[in-house]
């Protein structure tokens, strides 16, 4: 299922579905492997890749079988890590020459631990060379101090990698296509107000996600110069709370059932989104709490008037998050629900019926 | 009961139950009189509480005792009752949803309000478990980031104790050593006391006499056939005196395990063997620790090694001193990866195997207690030892499906 296009106009239409195409790819073709680095986790500096000629591929799991992940990986682990050791031994990122794992959970510290482990009992096993950039939090000396480390080992083995420096005019290109990134993406956030629907913008979210986000600058740039042409969006603004990576059937399941996803809090739905919680050095952990704060404020700033708690993972943090969030959002009148994700895919039509009830409610209540 | 299988009951295990229940309503009686109180995770330095003379409980322990005087399911279902999630880290959740509980009468008489937790790392659930805990009762959390090593050590167990600088990240010392200190930090400024250096290393070294004990103890029923006790008597002789550790009472009582498993395997030396001698790797099923004489008296098998004792032979000992916090951090950053996380575990657990002679293991996953298992599985079998896999949960015996543990074990053992 890939977001709806039928609505657009021709020219953004065309532009959009080049979007979806060039971010659902899959595989990277085999040429472009000589410098390709697969990248889990949300804590690697793109800019320290790219600025050494190496093109970051984003390693994002995706919802499908994972037969390896069922032998080796806990079935309680986050599903789409789980996914990435599977496509990893499956060559689905391409011929990747490096994979760096930047764990912000226990799932991705066990797939850099498992996925060696497994290259040292099995020598036929061709995989990339795998490096583990482990950034801790926290605002202590210590702690900063092996952070600084850390980075200057990236760049250590960076340096070795590539067996060259950086060249200064090529290291200037790189940070400012980075930017042109950022830029783009963040005029396309204040679109969603009005103008992208949450499918739309897990697209655009997915292409920061995808393999090379470099390669996608381009099309994200088209597709800002025609977003103003797109049709008014619809539906009951709705906060997508949750699990770290939200599927877009989620947002399109919403937008049947008569919601709007305006807006994710930091553990749920796009990437940019989940790299706002992302170490920077002397960043803290937020408490439950503030967690739950940092979901109100954002409910109460995108203008949404419902929130859905999608819950992925089996035994990761969010679920048990859920219950002070669900607390605090609800004393300040916004309506919230939760859908099951580990069912949601085996139960999709339960799920329908059930978020369908549940907008019907809230637009009752509103009358 | 079959003739030939000896009585391996000891009297030590009874003992330390004894002394466990007059230590824990003397450690209600201390914080009812304004004594603090730390919950902690089995990876912190329990060692600087001690010295501190801190009453703690260890988080896990507590769940256990929870399971074992069947308070599990009530309290899970409290639990879930508020919205969290069911059948997902039970084990570590227990001690949370103990807290929810308007029970006077919990186990134990109860686990007295903590003023202070203490967890190492942030990694998973564990952790948001132990805050919700901490905010459910007021008290503060306090947090030992974990550094990972991006390259372990083979076979750490053969030189950790003498040299851990060769064997752990340079790095990940030092992370963890100036953890510990702002940890000692915190701790003087919540409670107002203060650490004494000479007492934490008066402490460290009655942790390393009582790890060479169990060391002893665990080379002694590697080597005797049969073996002088199973695992659910030497658990509790291992985990109650480790909870002790760095005490006077904590080494004795290792002492006294060990002398006693010396004189009952005097005794049990002439007589048969036990006809399977077998490997459990994983936490116990707590909730029916009679399981394990039952396989005994009834099928001949003798449950003979478990990570408890192996870890604290293994684990614990660093007889070589650098710095005060630096062995403690030696000794604990590792501590949860040398049992859960491939390669630590898995090959260290394989060589275990190889050195206690088993005839089979049973290789207990709990999918909420991630452990890499299929690795230690691969080990295992790599060096010809029987292995069956059963799915279960330490302390929710709902978790094993219809049939129960206790079917799989004797289908595996009549396979042997």
């Amino acid at each position: 299922m890939t977001a709806p296009t039928g609505a657009l106009g021709s020219q953004a239409s065309e532009i959009f579905d080049r979007l979806v195409c060039a971010t659902t790819t899959p595989r990277i073709p085999d040429s472009a492997a000589a410098g390709a680095v697969g990248i889990v986790g949300s804590g690697v500096p793109l800019e320290e890749i790219v600025v050494w000629g190496l093109t970051p591929i984003h390693a994002v799991g995706r919802r499908s079988p994972a037969p390896y992940a069922d032998l080796y990986m806990e079935s309680t682990l986050e599903p789409w890590t789980r996914s990435v050791f599977d496509m990893v031994l499956d060559k689905a990122f391409g011929k990747l020459s490096h994979l760096v794992v930047a764990p912000t959970n226990d799932g991705e510290r066990r797939l850099y631990y498992y996925l060696r482990e497994l290259s040292r009992s099995n020598q036929s096993l061709e995989l990339p060379e795998l490096y583990l950039f482990d950034l801790v939090r926290g605002d202590s000396s210590g702690v900063r101090e092996y952070n600084e480390r850390r980075w200057a080992d990236l760049r250590h083995a960076l340096r070795r990698w590539t067996n060259s420096v950086p060249d200064v005019q090529h290291q200037k290109t790189a940070i400012e296509e980075l930017q042109q990134l950022d830029v783009v993406v963040e005029r396309l956030r204040t679109r969603r107000a009005d103008r992208l629907t949450g499918s739309q913008w897990s697209i655009v979210s997915q292409a920061l996600s995808a393999h090379d986000p470099l390669a996608r600058l381009p099309l994200l740039q088209d597709f800002d110069t025609v977003v103003d042409d797109l049709p008014v969006a619809t539906g009951i603004p709705t906060l997508l709370s949750g699990s770290p990576i939200a599927h877009s059937d989620v947002y399109a399941l919403i937008e049947r059932c008569g919601g709007r996803v305006v807006a994710e809090d930091r553990r749920s739905g796009t990437t940019p989104e989940c790299f706002s919680s992302v170490d920077n050095q002397g960043a803290v952990w937020p408490s439950v709490d503030e967690i739950a704060e940092d979901t109100l404020s954002r409910a109460v700033e995108s203008g949404a008037s419902t929130v859905v708690f999608f819950v992925y993972e089996q035994d990761g943090v969010a679920p048990w998050l859920v219950p002070t969030q669900r607390s605090l959002v609800e004393s300040h009148g916004i309506s919230t629900t939760v859908v099951d994700g580990v069912s949601f895919f085996d139960h999709v039509n339960d799920w329908n019926d059930d978020l369908a009830s549940f907008y019907a409610d809230v637009e009752g209540s509103h009358r | 009961m079959n003739a030939s299988m000896q009585d391996t009951r000891l009297t030590c295990t009874r003992d330390f139950g004894r002394h466990q229940k007059a230590w824990f309503a003397q450690l209600r009686e201390r914080v009812a009189n304004g004594e603090p109180l730390a919950v902690v995770g089995v990876d912190v330095p329990h060692e600087i509480l001690v010295a501190m003379d801190i009453p703690y409980v260890v988080a896990p322990w507590w769940a256990s005792v929870c399971a074992a005087n069947a308070y599990a399911r009530r309290y899970l279902d409290l639990m879930t009752h508020r919205g969290y999630p069911s059948g997902q880290s039970q084990y570590a959740a227990l001690g949370f949803a103990s807290s929810l509980a308007d029970d006077s009468d919990g186990p134990m008489g109860g686990l007295p309000t903590p003023t202070f937790f203490v967890t190492q790392g942030r990694s998973g659930p564990a952790h948001t478990i132990m805050e919700l805990w901490a905010k459910e009762v007021g008290a503060e959390h306090l947090v030992l980031e974990k550094p990972s090593d991006p390259d372990p050590a083979d076979h750490w167990w053969t030189t950790i104790r003498h040299d851990w600088e060769s064997v752990i990240d340079s790095d990940c010392l030092d992370l963890a050593e100036a953890q510990i200190s702002a940890f000692v930090g915190a701790v003087e400024r919540i409670t107002g006391r203060t650490l004494d250096p000479e007492r934490l290393t008066v402490a460290m070294n009655l942790v390393n006499e009582q790890a060479e004990l169990f060391s002893r103890a665990r080379d002694l029923i590697n080597c005797a056939i049969p073996a002088p006790a199973g695992i659910a008597q030497t658990i509790p002789a291992t985990t109650i005196p480790q909870w002790h550790a760095g005490t006077v009472w904590g080494r004795d009582a290792a002492r006294s395990f060990l002398d006693e498993l010396t004189a009952k395997s005097a005794q049990v030396k002439n007589n048969p063997r036990e006809r399977f001698r077998m490997m459990w790797v994983g936490n116990p099923v707590w909730y029916d620790l009679d399981m394990y004489r039952r396989l005994r008296a009834d099928h001949d098998t003798e449950f003979i090694w478990s990570m408890y004792l192996a870890i604290a032979a293994d684990g614990s000992p660093r007889t070589d001193y650098g710095t005060v916090y630096r062995t403690l951090a030696s000794r604990h950053v590792l501590h949860t990866d040398q049992l859960s996380t491939p390669p630590w575990n898995c090959h260290w657990i394989a060589d275990q195997a190889v050195r206690a002679g088993v005839d089979g293991v049973v290789n207990m996953i709990s999918q909420g207690v991630p452990r890499g298992s299929r690795f230690i599985g691969d080990a295992l079998r790599a060096r010809g030892i029987p292995v069956i896999d059963i799915e279960a949960d330490a302390v929710d015996s709902q978790a094993a499906g219809a049939t129960s543990v206790e079917a799989r074990v004797i289908d595996f053992i009549r396979s042997l």
